[in-house]
């Protein structure tokens, strides 16, 4: 049975007149007011969908791929927090992969279920290797097709959603699940139906603001289930509901603008942060700065020259090529981790370096978007076994960018950028035609050597020295 | 008033290597630009993996012998050693330009103490010289090995003359365009083994020269090769042959490579790399050998080298130090410099200004962010290839 949970996060005062009626078959939500006067809300749908055998065994050399892609269009949102890059960021893991054909296969399928979710074609050596997975980046979101979720009628349009396609059947739990975060727009009926072989837990909750605090969030509202089999046992579906998260991922109040600076072929990537204090929850141990960026293949990273002042680099992975051309690269490019122990400053710079780019008939430079860094606070925190109990934990086994280096005790501080940061590069290119180029540069050659040939030519058949005493004689 | 002397020449010439590398320091503390060669970033964190018993091709971009990385372990020392290869290299410099000077001395011994003053300095005062040692260059390492192989060649020692130029070559595969003009020089300084037409070219010192020479290159290309397998040639040779990051340099074929590179292996244009090699081994192995190697050899060394870097497809300005060691000889034998001085000057400027314009537009590109491919690097790139050429033919009738 397919499993869908949807839950409503009313970030204002009071959860009075947002229900507008609530039956057995259906919930309708009224989801702010007209003038605008309320925080609009925020929706998670999270869908779970066993794979049937078919499925399974179409894709039985992936073990899993997990795929979060995020706009950034969400904001003000301290529950469901999708911290993950801009951009779409997409992690495999092989199973039963033990010889090349085999793992050509496998490349085909995770192909095949690429094109079938984004409509994107992701070539073997595209991927970059990381720690546990393969990784691949691409600063666009993607939209996801929704044909596995066809019968599902309550998902809403959006950008940010997180795809996690378990084929590990060795527990039996091999399933698809999707969580896609959205606001929900002012002043509409949101309504949830009762609908067959699918359960549908619904969840209204506001912040108890007096007992909450940010490393302990108090949630209280309203709970219904909508399922036909439940409903036919006359077995309660309405619950007033109070518990308790521990955030994974909390923000900080300090922005962060980060932009190009230019300088020619050496543009200079600077993140300048607010100063503020080192955010200190009752929870907090030890914490330390780290930042994390999705490097384009066409900047070269050069981890002996390029590392900000008082960083130590922790992950460089994908490319290690310092000089071939962006052509020439096959991997979407890098990610890079940067901790600092002691930052003094509040700024974070470092030079990356313009690969070549193919040469355009139309434009004399290729214009090259990078996905904004991730400016994070790592805390080690106590009580860490609530973090993975909260039911809008973000940590998996596999992806979440940065997630992954941490253990699992680990709390991240964010600092949002501001809404103009943006990393964008122009790189110029050659803009004429080969044929031209050719045709001058070997005629050039070829009257070089004819210069040089004809003054050989010259002492080779120049009359010999007359020497003093053959002159007298 | 004292009269300047040759060890005035090299006091100063040590004086200003220190003054340079002191600079360079502070430049390198407090300056956003360091001062320090990127080259020499890259040798050091080479010799750091051979130190650590690592191969020093873990490094990417280290495109050399691990000989070299072997030479500079002692920078992994501690900080106070991280100076140790500039040393080494400006220690190389110095006796390259003792080297100079010697030959100078045997090739014209009643040289003017001025003229000798002159000419010595053009490579013991060249600020170019010492700009690239003192940043960390390892050319002069090279430039100490050659002058050492030529040194002993013109006084007549042929076999440690061998031994040098095999090292030379292992160190860099450029000078194996040397041979030519040694054994062509060689050919008439002992009996033939044949005496038919061609053949009696070949005698026993210029084929010891060659076997000896080629021996030692051989010998320890095979010891790296034991050790670093089939890296150790990709990285030191191949690469050179294949490299596909043409970035912007003073060659002519530059713009035409970035452009060649862009499209498919199986397109039908014509394949640039593989035929830049002939007008260049064709003027610098062969022709200019023929001409000038049995009445000048050094001056030949200079006019290979000369075209050999003019025809390169990668010039950079490392590159002109090969054909400086031999300018104050050459200049000895030029006409260039007395005779028609007016010319000699003319051709220098032409140089630095062809140079100059070259460089304009590679800073636009390089700091500026500028698209200067196709017109101002492609059209400079011309007028320096062509002001090369011109000044080659000028240099070949002065002698």
């Amino acid at each position: 049975m397919i499993k869908q949970r949807t839950t409503i996060f009313n970030p204002n005062e009071s959860n009075d007149d947002v229900v507008s009626s609530i039956e057995r078959n259906q919930v309708v939500f009224k989801t702010g007011s007209a003038d605008n006067s309320t925080t609009p809300f925020i929706v998670e749908n999270k869908i779970t969908v066993p794979l049937d055998q078919t499925l399974i065994s179409q894709y039985n050399l992936i073990k899993q791929v997990r795929i979060q892609t995020s706009d950034e269009s969400v904001t003000d949102d301290v529950v469901f927090t999708y911290k993950f890059n801009h951009g779409t960021n997409i992690y495999i893991l092989p199973k039963n992969v033990h010889n090349q054909e085999q793992q050509a296969q496998f490349y085909e399928q995770v192909n095949d279920l690429l094109q079938h979710l984004l409509n994107i074609d992701v070539k073997s050596e595209n991927w970059i290797r990381i720690t546990n997975s393969l990784y691949y980046h691409d600063e666009s979101p993607r939209t996801l097709s929704l044909d596995w979720f066809s019968q599902v009628d309550d998902l809403v349009d959006s950008h940010t959603y997180d795809i996690f396609f378990n084929n590990d059947d060795s527990e039996g739990n091999a399933s698809i699940v999707l969580k896609q975060l959205a606001h929900l727009p002012y002043s509409t009926d949101y309504t949830i139906k009762l609908k067959d072989n699918i359960r549908k837990e619904i969840g209204l909750f506001i912040i108890d603001k007096v007992i909450s605090s940010p490393d302990d969030i108090v949630l209280s509202g309203i709970r219904a289930i909508l399922n036909k089999e439940e409903a036919e046992s006359d077995e309660e579906y309405i619950f007033k509901t109070l518990f308790h998260i521990k955030p994974r991922h909390r923000i900080v109040d300090g922005l962060s603008d980060s932009r190009i600076v230019e300088n020619g072929l050496h543009p200079i990537i600077k993140s300048t942060f607010n100063s503020f204090e080192e955010k200190q929850d009752s929870d907090v141990i030890e914490c330390k700065l780290y930042y994390y960026i999705n490097l384009n293949k066409s900047l070269i990273f050069d981890k002996y020259q390029s590392i900000p002042v008082g960083a130590n680099l922790i992950v460089n992975n994908g490319v290690s090529n310092l000089e071939l051309p962006e052509y020439k690269i096959s991997e979407w490019g890098n990610e890079i981790l940067f901790e600092f122990d002691n930052i003094t400053t509040n700024n974070i710079e470092f030079t990356v370096h313009s690969r070549y780019q193919l040469p355009s008939n139309i434009t004399n430079s290729t214009v090259i978007h990078n996905s904004l860094p991730q400016l994070f606070y790592a805390c080690n925190v106590r009580d860490d076994y609530l973090l993975d109990k909260s039911p809008f934990d973000t940590k998996l086994s596999i992806g979440g960018n940065y997630e992954t280096y941490f253990t699992g005790d680990t709390v991240f501080y964010h600092i949002d950028h501001t809404s103009n940061s943006s990393i964008v590069v122009n790189i110029p290119n050659a803009n004429d035609s080969i044929d031209r180029i050719s045709t001058i540069s070997i005629l050039t050659v070829l009257f070089g050597v004819g210069i040089i040939l004809f003054q050989l030519f010259r002492v080779i058949f120049r009359a010999p020295k007359v020497t003093a005493t053959r002159k007298n004689e | 008033m004292i009269q300047p002397q040759l060890h005035h020449v090299f006091a100063l010439a040590i004086a200003l290597r220190i003054g340079f590398f002191l600079f360079g320091l502070y430049q390198d503390k407090y300056m956003i630009v360091k001062y320090t060669d990127i080259d020499y970033v890259v040798f050091t964190d080479a010799a750091c993996y051979v130190y650590n018993g690592q191969s020093p091709y873990n490094r990417e971009t280290y495109r050399y012998t691990p000989l070299l990385a072997y030479i500079l372990t002692p920078n992994c020392w501690n900080d106070q050693w991280y100076s140790f290869g500039k040393f080494i290299f400006m220690i190389s410099d110095l006796i390259t330009g003792y080297f100079i000077t010697k030959l100078i001395q045997i090739s014209q011994p009643s040289i003017s103490n001025s003229k000798l003053l002159i000419l010595s300095s053009i490579w013991l005062l060249n600020p170019m010289v010492i700009t690239i040692s003192t940043r960390g260059s390892s050319e002069s390492l090279l430039t100490v090995i050659i002058m050492a192989s030529i040194y002993f060649l013109v006084k007549g020692n042929i076999i440690i003359s061998a031994l040098w130029m095999g090292l030379a070559i292992h160190l860099k595969i450029y000078p194996i365009i040397y041979l030519s003009s040694i054994a062509y020089y060689l050919s008439n300084k002992a009996n033939p083994f044949i005496n038919i037409k061609l053949l009696n070219l070949l005698n026993y010192k210029n084929l010891l020269y060659i076997i000896i020479s080629l021996s030692i290159f051989a010998s320890l290309n095979l010891i790296m090769y034991q050790y670093y397998d089939y890296q150790f040639l990709f990285e030191t040779y191949l690469y050179h042959l294949v490299r596909l990051d043409h970035r912007h340099n003073f060659s002519i074929y530059n713009v035409l490579l970035y452009y060649k590179s862009a499209i498919p292996l199986e397109s039908d244009l014509i394949d640039i790399e593989r035929f830049a090699f002939i007008p260049q081994l064709l003027i610098s192995v062969i022709a200019i050998p023929l001409v000038f190697s049995k009445s000048d050899i050094i001056s030949t060394l200079f006019l290979q080298t000369f075209a050999f870097v003019t025809f390169n497809k990668v010039i950079t300005s490392q590159y002109f130090i090969w054909f400086l060691i031999f300018l104050p000889h050459f200049l000895l034998k030029s006409n260039l410099t007395y005779k028609n001085s007016l010319n000699g000057i003319f051709l220098l400027l032409l140089w630095i200004v062809s140079q100059g314009s070259w460089l304009y537009f590679a800073y636009q590109l390089e700091f500026l962010g500028l698209s200067t491919f196709d017109t101002g690097l492609l059209y400079s790139s011309i007028f320096f290839f062509l002001s090369n050429c011109y000044i080659l033919g000028q240099f070949i009738v002065s002698l």
